[in-house]
């Protein structure tokens, strides 16, 4: 016992030493899962993004400019004012989201408000992008009406029947950083695990150095538990690293319990090391067992809502999603650093990562092999 | 001690790989203090049986003991007393010599003095380089090294010396003498004769998963000019190889 635990030391302290001056390890392992999050923190999908609306304003008369000025005043809009044939071929680029056209006999019809009569409603002709998201150029349209009812409000002179009172309730303010990272942070003990199994057992099986070792008085699963030991280490230090880097340079709100974070870390990387020894005893070169790795690792990193919320994937393959183990663990990692879930709260997804340990643990018995 | 004393006590010693025996119950004895050498062509099952002995590979039939402890029982305590060199020198990447003999040293529960090591195979100038960046006589050498770490009572050496030029043949020839000369047993695999009737001390030779002749370099030859054989070509008093370290001379070519 005492030996063994002797070995399992000088096992892990000489292998993470080995880690620490693999530069391709470190580049994949913690320089990576910071380059993904700076590059898709600094694109910020999430964020609402401006509304672009040309406005061409052929009156451009005393009854047309409080209507400008009005759409300016909107933070969300980015008004631009060029001619139409501008406009129009600016929105057939992509570079705006709608242009609305304020005809030269703007307002001509509140002279009939004036003598008493019931004004015609007169047409303001309102062209939108139907390519785009239809979010962005449905936001602007409701703006628009809502610009055009206050100044009907304002000239008819009929009082508001109602006012929406509004109070914002969350104070989070959660942007797609903090969407992110919680998956960056998945998808690092997944790519960490995996590769780091099958890179270090496959290199050392073909180059016989695992033959070396077990020549040596010490137990063949004291290598493995070893090597365990030290993935899980290295993926609680890189957990730590994009973690503080996320708080210190992106803001992102820890709003859970960080041991319960370090729990579900150790957990998913029990998952993936598994799945790594399985991989490893599948296939004989070094380049079979990396494909294999990526062709287990590549459909999960884009379709257990790493990068997107699954929510936007078909009902059916939603569903079958739902069920991957980079799912769980994101999902899980999501809910406790932005939501601050507990332990009870995430029961789902920590009972489907322990069916996954079941699953590749048996998956490794079955595959993994010394020579 | 007497110096017939056996170290390592083989018997009906088998393997087999589907219909093939690769190991074909052999048997023998390696005396205490010896350089005992396995010889055969590729194939001949040298390697297997090297590796039952040292306790990598399982046992079909048979037995072996070294030092009195029976390898199939106490596989473990057999590994601690033994030091193992294989065919493949490699080791981990991103360690020093220094480090991993260290490394190795605590695999056996010992502190090792890396330093005094290296200095006995020679390679002090090489302490913090890493395996990988060592040219193929200095690699056999480390090699070597690392099995030396836990003082074995028997070192395993299989196939050393192929590959290599003939200055770090020779080189190596004098390393494995001088570690005989320490009070160690040395079992090696080769297949260069030259090799074996340099530092072989009694060899066996394989073909085919069996022994077909055991005996001292000397008695095989005596009994075969015995039979009657002559050689088509009159031996000179010195061959090629003499020629060419002559000519090149004895200095190892190592950067």
């Amino acid at each position: 016992m005492k030996k063994s635990l002797s070995s399992i030391k000088t096992i892990i302290i000489y292998s993470i030493k080995m880690f620490f001056r693999d530069k391709t390890a470190i580049f994949f392992s913690l320089f990576l899962p910071i380059v993904i999050m700076s590059i898709f923190g600094v694109m910020d999908f999430g964020g609402t993004a401006k509304v672009k609306m040309g406005v061409v304003d052929e009156a451009k008369n005393q009854l047309s400019a409080p209507v400008v000025e009005g759409l300016k005043k909107v933070s969300n809009l980015e008004i631009t004012e060029k001619d139409l044939n501008t406009e129009k071929s600016a929105l057939e680029n992509g570079e705006r989201d709608i242009v609305i056209i304020l005809p030269q006999d703007f307002g001509q019809n509140i002279g009939q408000l004036k003598t008493g009569g019931k004004p015609t409603p007169q047409e303001v002709q309102l062209f939108y992008n139907s390519n785009k998201q239809n979010s962005t150029a449905s936001i602007g349209i409701t703006i628009v009406n809502q610009v055009l009812d206050r100044y009907t409000h304002a000239v008819a002179q009929t009082p508001d029947l109602f006012i929406l009172k509004q109070e914002a309730i969350s104070s989070k303010n959660l942007t797609y950083i903090d969407f992110l990272i919680p998956g960056v942070v998945a998808l690092g003990i997944m790519q960490m695990s995996v590769f780091g199994v099958v890179s270090v057992f496959v290199t050392w099986r073909d180059s016989g150095v695992l033959r070396r070792l077990l020549a040596t008085p010490v137990r063949p699963r004291i290598i493995l538990f070893s090597q365990v030991i030290t993935r899980l280490i290295i993926s609680v230090m890189q957990t730590t690293i994009v973690l503080t880097v996320g708080v210190l340079f992106f803001g992102i709100h820890i709003v859970g319990s960080i041991p319960l974070i370090f729990l579900l870390g150790v957990l998913g990387g029990i998952v993936f090391l598994c799945l790594g020894f399985a991989i490893s005893g599948v296939g004989n070169s070094t380049n079979t067992v990396m494909a294999l790795a990526n062709v287990v690792m590549m459909p999960q990193m884009f379709l257990a809502g790493v990068f997107f919320p699954r929510d936007g994937l078909p009902e059916w393959l939603k569903t079958i999603t739902s069920y991957l183990p980079l799912t769980y663990l994101a999902d899980a990692l999501r809910s406790v650093i932005i939501d601050g879930s507990n332990i009870v709260a995430i029961r789902g997804d920590i009972l489907g990562l322990l069916v996954w340990i079941v699953i590749t643990f048996i998956l490794a018995i079955k595959f993994f092999r010394w020579e | 001690m007497k110096k017939s004393e056996n170290i390592i006590e083989v018997k009906d010693l088998t393997k087999s790989y589907g219909k093939l025996k690769a190991v074909d119950g052999i048997s023998f004895e390696v005396k205490k203090g010896e350089i005992f050498g396995i010889l055969g062509p590729n194939g001949a099952g040298k390697t297997t049986t090297l590796e039952m002995i040292e306790g990598l590979r399982p046992i079909d039939s048979g037995d072996v003991s070294i030092d009195g402890l029976v390898v199939k029982d106490d596989t473990n305590k057999v590994k601690s007393i033994i030091g193992v060199q294989l065919q493949s020198s490699s080791f981990f990447d991103y360690l020093k010599l220094t480090e991993l003999l260290e490394f190795f040293g605590s695999l056996y529960q010992r502190k090792v003095d890396a330093m005094e090591i290296l200095k006995e195979v020679e390679l002090t100038d090489k302490a913090k380089a890493q395996v990988k960046t060592l040219s193929g006589g200095q690699k056999q050498r480390f090699s070597i090294a690392s099995a030396l770490v836990n003082e074995p009572k028997v070192l395993f050496l299989d196939e050393p010396t192929t590959g290599l030029d003939p200055q770090a043949r020779h080189h190596l020839w004098g390393l494995i003498e001088k570690i005989r000369d320490a009070g160690k047993t040395v079992v090696i695999t080769t297949h260069y004769m030259d090799e074996a009737e340099v530092l072989c001390d009694r060899v066996a030779i394989m073909d085919g998963g069996e022994i077909i002749k055991l005996d001292t370099p000397d008695n095989l030859v005596d009994r075969l000019i015995k039979k009657g054989f002559t050689k088509k070509k009159v031996e000179k008093a010195a061959n090629l190889e003499d020629v060419f370290l002559d000519l090149t001379g004895k200095l190892l070519r190592e950067a």
